[in-house]
């Protein structure tokens, strides 16, 4: 690895969530609604409050000082690790991040998992036999699964799964027991994505000089499918996988609404519709930061699968 | 071969580390939540003979201020104000027995004896005052909303507490009846202490409160021997919850979802009128409905039974003001409905200024039933000859565009949530209430005040000193708006719940948050 690429790498990923700040800061703060207002009519249970309780809380909160000041104070404290306080509850935002980002973790990677272990196997057999009844079948379940929203196949799961079949839980965080349901619904999306780009890239592959050799050689097509083909099929793969983080950020959002999970996607849009700013900020720039050091990790990823890339992204 | 081994040996570790991330997620949730599940174990404590667990819209421990310790001071019970809200919502003794105004800015509230905290001290004046004194500490905005002043809670002896406001406020008692302020004790441990019939046993954070009877409480002790609240944001995943029995009680059912669940055998819905009143806010400041004719002839034109039994599936009571009639000071009963008659309603269109523009009706996203009632509401109208186009807006940005004044019509619901009420009538009609003070500070309009006759009529009702003198006022001004068409009065809410079937004991209360849970009981 070259650590002037690295250097490199890191100065640009830092650039980029400085733009992501600004441009997050600078857009909820023209977005109609007054935090002030809309978080005490909330505390309030729904009660509207005074024009006096109104400028008070604008006051404490600093919300009466100019765009300019009210930045330059939130980049002052982040970088040195103090993300601010909510405006609804008080608490640190960071310890609101720490909260819900176990959920959130358990929640995207239970349902990576769910997505390649029913995409990688519906690709290949799909790619193996094209045009056969398993191709269709594979290619209708993808089409079924892009096509399905998150929230109502949430609530087709809960109905089959928890109200007929009693095998898990309505809704919740705990164990397990409580995973199953939304990583198969986040999942299920995801896989049909993948599944549809694993089966491109393996008859892309299969179609190549060195399968046709390896055949001839009268190797076993197990060992021609899955040593010599999936190898070299998984690169895009590999990307597509890397890009589907966003899917599970976005579809966090419903989901853990649905399944009742505590998580950072309803983190984000309870204080987006409260106008919490703070909250707002601090989980933007994580999700910033994720998806940047996710990238990164799916360059590093590329050279393990194919030497002949650096970890760059570009071919040596 | 060694290229392999360690392939091998990369899988095997992302595989192990994979799942030791799962694990180490999921099990920090167990250990936080070991005792006191949201799910098996809620789904056990449901088949208990006296546990109950109750479905909330909201977070029951989000309220996590430090004044609380973490509980939510509505629903829950483990706080008292010194004041009651009634069924009627009047106001009537709770922590204080009695009280009077000693001057126009001065009351004094005498308290109950023999009230006791759940670590058994007394209640006092000094602890009084030092609960106020931390809810305004800690909210500098509370004084102002409540008319005292910071430093203007104190102890005049062990068992009476002054208040000083910082004008006449005759409808101060009800103000404090708000659940906001509940008393505490001084010195809060990390479990919060209050003299409410149920004390805190478990908080999960993020997910839920469990409650266990206090049993030295002073009207005698609860009957279910746990109570659990439960945070379950998503509608249709309540009911789910409801359906499945993981829950034994489910707050705020939508209301296309009640009827199944009346109709069920297992499940039942009660239903309460509230405070609330559902209306449409005519824009009195711009053309067309600036002319009196247009409004009157849109008032014509709506069938508030029709909206309460298609809309609202029945629940809810056609209004006929701005105000529930709930509400003592309400005049519902003696203002005339219009209509409907959208034969009249066409007349008076062809006789206004209206040109054929289509009038904007702004709603707020987040209430499902606003964009039904808007639909109803816009195809009434399109049968009287006047167009109009729906504008759905976010509930932070909703407010500030309705008293911006970028609607002809939109979509409020109102209501109260202690027995003082007087704000709504305040914050509605008055040219300085929150509604219009924005366009009345920038060029003397507003939104839907009347004028300076009302303005002068609410200033007279906020000081009555009776509720016959408040009644004569605040039901002028009811009456006056809904004769001049600047509201579109449409239903008085009421609130559902859903419960097991063989759940009974729910006392319910207009303002839903203060059910009462102390009788509640399972048949077998």
């Amino acid at each position: 690895m070259n650590g002037w690429k690295l250097a490199r790498r890191v100065a640009t990923m830092l650039v980029v969530l400085f733009g992501v700040s600004v441009l997050t800061y600078g857009l909820i703060f023209v977005t109609p609604g007054d935090p002030a207002r809309t978080i005490l009519t909330q505390q309030m249970g729904g009660q509207t409050p005074s024009q006096e309780a109104v400028e008070q809380f604008r006051v404490a909160k600093g919300l009466d000082d100019p765009f300019p000041v009210q930045y330059a104070r939130w980049v002052e404290n982040a970088v040195q690790g103090d993300l601010g306080q909510s405006y609804y509850s008080d608490q640190a935002v960071t310890a609101m991040i720490a909260t819900r980002l176990p959920n959130t973790i358990a929640l995207g990677v239970a349902s990576m998992l769910v997505a390649v272990a029913i995409a990688v196997p519906a690709g290949i057999a799909s790619a193996v036999e094209p045009g056969s009844q398993t191709d269709y079948a594979a290619q209708f379940g993808a089409l079924v699964g892009v096509s399905m929203p998150n929230f109502w196949l949430g609530y087709l799961l809960i109905i089959v799964c928890s109200l007929w079949l009693d095998l898990f839980p309505v809704a919740g965080a705990g164990g397990l027991e409580y995973l199953v349901l939304p990583a198969l619904t986040l999942g299920s999306g995801m896989a049909a994505v993948i599944a549809r780009l694993v089966r491109t890239a393996m008859l892309d592959v299969l179609d190549d000089a060195y399968i046709r050799t390896a055949r001839s050689k009268g190797l076993r097509e197990r060992i021609v499918v899955y040593k010599h083909a999936l190898r070299n099929a998984l690169v895009p793969v590999v990307t597509i996988i890397g890009l589907q983080l966003s899917y599970v950020l976005n579809g966090a959002v419903v989901v853990e609404v649905v399944f009742q999970r505590p998580g950072l996607g309803t983190l984000l849009v309870d204080a987006i519709f409260a106008r919490d700013y703070p909250v707002v900020q601090g989980v933007t720039l994580l999700i910033g930061v994720i998806f940047v050091v996710t990238n990164f990790a799916v360059d590093l990823t590329y050279s393990r699968l194919d030497p002949r890339i650096d970890f760059g992204g570009e071919p040596t | 071969m060694r290229r392999r081994s360690s392939r091998r040996r990369f899988l095997a570790g992302l595989s192990a580390g994979v799942s030791g991330l799962i694990a180490g997620c999921t099990g920090s949730q167990l250990s936080l939540g070991s005792d006191s599940d949201t799910g098996a174990s809620t789904d056990s404590q449901s088949s208990s003979a006296e546990s109950f667990t109750v479905a909330l819209a909201r977070d029951p421990t989000r309220e996590k201020w430090d004044i609380y310790g973490g509980v939510t001071p509505y629903y829950t019970h483990v706080f008292e104000p010194l004041v009651d809200t009634t069924a009627n919502m009047k106001t009537a003794p709770l922590l204080a027995t009695e009280w009077e105004a000693v001057d126009e800015t001065t009351w004094e509230f005498s308290l109950r004896e023999g009230v006791t905290f759940h670590n058994g001290d007394s209640l006092t004046a000094d602890a009084v005052v030092s609960s106020f004194d931390r809810v305004f500490e800690q909210w500098s905005w509370v004084p102002g909303w409540i008319g005292v002043e910071p430093d203007g809670v104190t102890a005049v002896d062990d068992t009476t507490v002054r208040f000083q406001t910082t004008e006449h406020f005759p409808a101060f008692p009800g103000t404090i009846s708000h659940n906001y302020f509940g008393i505490q004790h001084p010195n809060p441990n990390e479990t919060p202490v209050g003299t409410g019939p149920f004390q805190v046993e478990h908080v999960e954070e993020e997910q839920s409160i469990t409650l266990t009877p206090y049993e030295n409480y002073r009207g005698g002790t609860a009957e279910p021997r746990e109570l659990t609240f439960k945070w379950v944001k998503d509608p249709n995943t309540r009911v789910l919850s409801l359906q499945k029995g993981s829950v034994d009680i489910a707050q705020q059912i939508p209301k296309s979802r009640a009827t199944a669940l009346a109709d069920a055998d297992d499940t039942a819905i009660e239903t309460q009128l509230t405070p609330e009143a559902g209306l449409v806010a005519v824009n009195l400041y711009t053309a067309p409905t600036d002319d009196e004719q247009l409004r009157k002839a849109l008032n014509w034109a709506v069938d508030q039974h029709q909206i309460v039994e298609r809309v609202l599936n029945g629940m809810g009571k056609p209004a006929r003001g701005p105000i529930s009639s709930v509400i003592p000071w309400a005049v519902h009963g003696d203002l005339s409905p219009y209509g409907p008659d959208r034969e009249r309603a066409r007349e008076l269109v062809e006789d206004s200024s209206y040109s054929g523009d289509p009038l904007s009706i702004l709603i707020n996203s987040e209430n499902t039933d606003d964009k039904m009632v808007a639909q109803t509401l816009s195809g009434w109208f399109d049968d009287i000859g006047v167009a109009t186009e729906i504008r759905q807006v976010d509930p932070a940005s909703f407010y500030d565009t309705f008293t911006a004044g970028e609607a002809h019509l939109t979509l409020v619901s109102f209501g109260s949530n202690s027995a003082a009420c007087d704000y709504l009538v305040r914050a509605m009609f008055h040219s300085e209430g929150s509604d219009n003070r924005k366009r009345y500070k920038k060029n003397g309009t507003g939104i839907y005040n009347p004028g300076p006759e009302v303005d002068r009529l609410i200033e007279r009702g906020y000081r009555a000193e009776t509720l016959a003198e408040k009644r004569e006022h605040y039901g002028a001004v009811q009456k006056r708006v809904v004769e001049t068409g600047a509201v579109i009065p449409l239903y008085y809410n009421e609130s559902v719940l859903a419960r097991q079937a063989t759940v009974s004991g729910i006392d319910g209360h207009p303002v839903s948050n203060m059910a009462d849970w102390a009788e509640l009981s399972r048949s077998d």
